[in-house]
């Protein structure tokens, strides 16, 4: 079983998608238990990937494949996690911020999310303030990330978390912020839950948060 | 009018890889090598850039922010048109987000040659007043604020060009470059990287300073 769930981890950790599903299916066939699949095989194949990123060893497109592989797994696993008695899987809302078409990091962001087992809602590019907060209340993510990299549309993450106070929603979401020039002292002063300077540790600083 | 120039792109690979992540140091894995070659030719025929360039004076320069202009600049825009950023749409919203990246990078390594190659146009075409233009200077960069982009246009055919301006002043298409360049009597041998006085130090494209000069490479 040890060595299903290592060939498992292995065939995520290199982004063979087609594999994972396989051993996925091999393993619920074997009627092992799908956290227990999910908790032994997938994710420390996917903490292996982030360990490798944060040390220089693979590089943001090896992390999609994996990341799409760990996807592949998760989506045979979710009927049978739902089942269980687990956890709901958490939900996050991503947008780039008003006045600001960079989105490519922002998507890298949420595909590192749906790899960990988040609920992705993508709110695309240029997302107003009023857009986050009708999200907040109606969607009900726990958390929401924004992304900004212009030095002028960083002031909107700001305008963002007090439109959010505004509406008495403060309480009910966790708000995660990135991009180039944003930093952990921006972060602090805006009166953000969290900032995170890549894709792998928005999802370490997401989990830290719930 | 001002001219409207078609211009010559050839875009570098390892730029794109750089884009993609990759320091120089390090190839990708042979999957994603493989579709990098797969995306590369249909990447290559959406591509359209074009751009434009005129003279204008020291005064038209201080009245949009340019720092420290001289009494002659010339201001230039180019854009690799909206083609490529449509495929990319298209990719990442069928969940390709790998493909979605490789067109992603290759526009901005495309846009960035385009730039180049607007720029070799004004150093050719001042030549025969005996003026030499310094490397370019994009609103957004240093002392320049991005929002005096809007001004800057102001002086350059973007209708033509087909390029459109959102609320926050940000070019569409996306894979779009601005700058303005003094244009001096003496020939300055300034080619540095743009990196080396880029005040973004956390870039992760950042290329280091002691990279040969062949690896030098500005945004
Ligand atoms: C590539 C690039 C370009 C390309 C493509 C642009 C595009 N929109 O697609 C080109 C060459 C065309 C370009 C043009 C311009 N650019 Co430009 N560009 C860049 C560059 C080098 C990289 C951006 C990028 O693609 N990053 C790739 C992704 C993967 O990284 P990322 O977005 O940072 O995301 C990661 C993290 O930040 C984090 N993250 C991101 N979001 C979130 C969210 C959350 C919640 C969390 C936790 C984490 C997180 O995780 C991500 C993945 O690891 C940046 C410098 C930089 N390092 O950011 C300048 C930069 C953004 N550009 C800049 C400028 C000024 C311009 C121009 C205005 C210049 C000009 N006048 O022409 C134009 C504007 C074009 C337009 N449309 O109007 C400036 C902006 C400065 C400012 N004052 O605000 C920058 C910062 C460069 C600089 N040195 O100042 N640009
Ligand atoms: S450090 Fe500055 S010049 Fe160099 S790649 Fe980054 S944004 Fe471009």
């Amino acid at each position: 079983m040890s060595d299903l769930f290592r060939e498992l981890g292995q065939h995520l950790y290199d982004g063979d998608a087609p594999g994972v599903i396989e051993l996925t299916r091999k393993a619920i066939e074997q009627g092992l238990d799908a956290r227990e699949i999910l908790n032994a095989g997938l994710l420390p194949g996917m903490e292996r990937v982030g360990r490798d990123f944060k040390d220089g060893e693979l590089f943001i497109p090896e992390v999609i494949v994996a990341a799409r592989a760990m996807h592949a797994g998760i989506e045979l696993l979710k009927p049978l996690l739902a089942r269980g008695a687990g956890p709901a899987s958490r939900k996050i809302a991503l947008g780039t911020v008003k006045g600001d078409l960079h989105d490519i990091g922002k998507k890298l962001v949420g595909i590192m999310m749906q790899g960990a087992g988040f609920e992705v809602i993508d709110l695309g590019h240029d997302v107003p303030p009023e857009r986050f907060v009708e999200v907040v209340s109606t969607l009900k993510p726990d958390l929401i990330g924004m992304s900004a990299l212009l030095s002028t549309t960083m002031p909107m993450m700001k305008n963002t978390i007090e439109a959010i106070r505004a509406a008495g929603l403060s309480g009910k979401v966790k708000i995660l912020v990135g991009g180039a020039p944003i930093t952990q002292a921006w972060a602090d002063e805006i009166g953000a839950d969290g900032f995170a300077p890549d894709a792998v540790g928005a999802v370490e600083c997401a989990r830290r948060l719930l | 009018m001002v001219d409207v120039h078609e211009l010559v792109v050839e875009v570098p690979r390892r730029e794109v890889l750089r884009y993609m992540g990759y320091p120089r140091t390090h190839s990708p894995s042979s999957g994603v090598a493989s579709r990098v070659d797969q995306a590369w030719e249909q990447a290559c025929a959406l591509l359209r850039p074009r751009g434009a360039w005129v003279l204008a004076t020291r005064a038209d320069a201080e009245a949009i922010g340019m720092p420290d202009p001289s009494p002659q600049v010339a201001f230039g825009v180019c854009s690799i048109g909206p083609a490529l950023e449509e495929l990319e749409v298209q990719w990442s919203g069928q969940g390709d987000v790998l493909g979605g990246l490789i067109l992603d990078a290759f526009g901005s390594a495309a846009a960035e040659v385009a730039a180049e190659a607007l720029h070799a146009r004004v150093c050719a075409g001042v030549q025969p007043a005996a003026l030499y233009a310094s490397r370019r200077l994009s609103p957004g960069y240093g002392r320049w604020n991005v929002t005096r982009q809007r001004e800057l246009l102001a002086h350059l055919p973007i209708d033509r060009l087909g390029i459109r301006l959102t609320e926050g002043s940000m070019m569409i298409p996306r894979k779009s470059v601005s700058f303005a360049v003094i244009l001096g009597e003496t020939q300055t041998r300034e080619r540095r990287a743009r990196c080396a006085s880029c005040e973004l130090e956390t870039c992760r494209f950042r290329v280091d300073d002691d990279a040969g000069p062949q690896e030098k490479k500005e945004t």
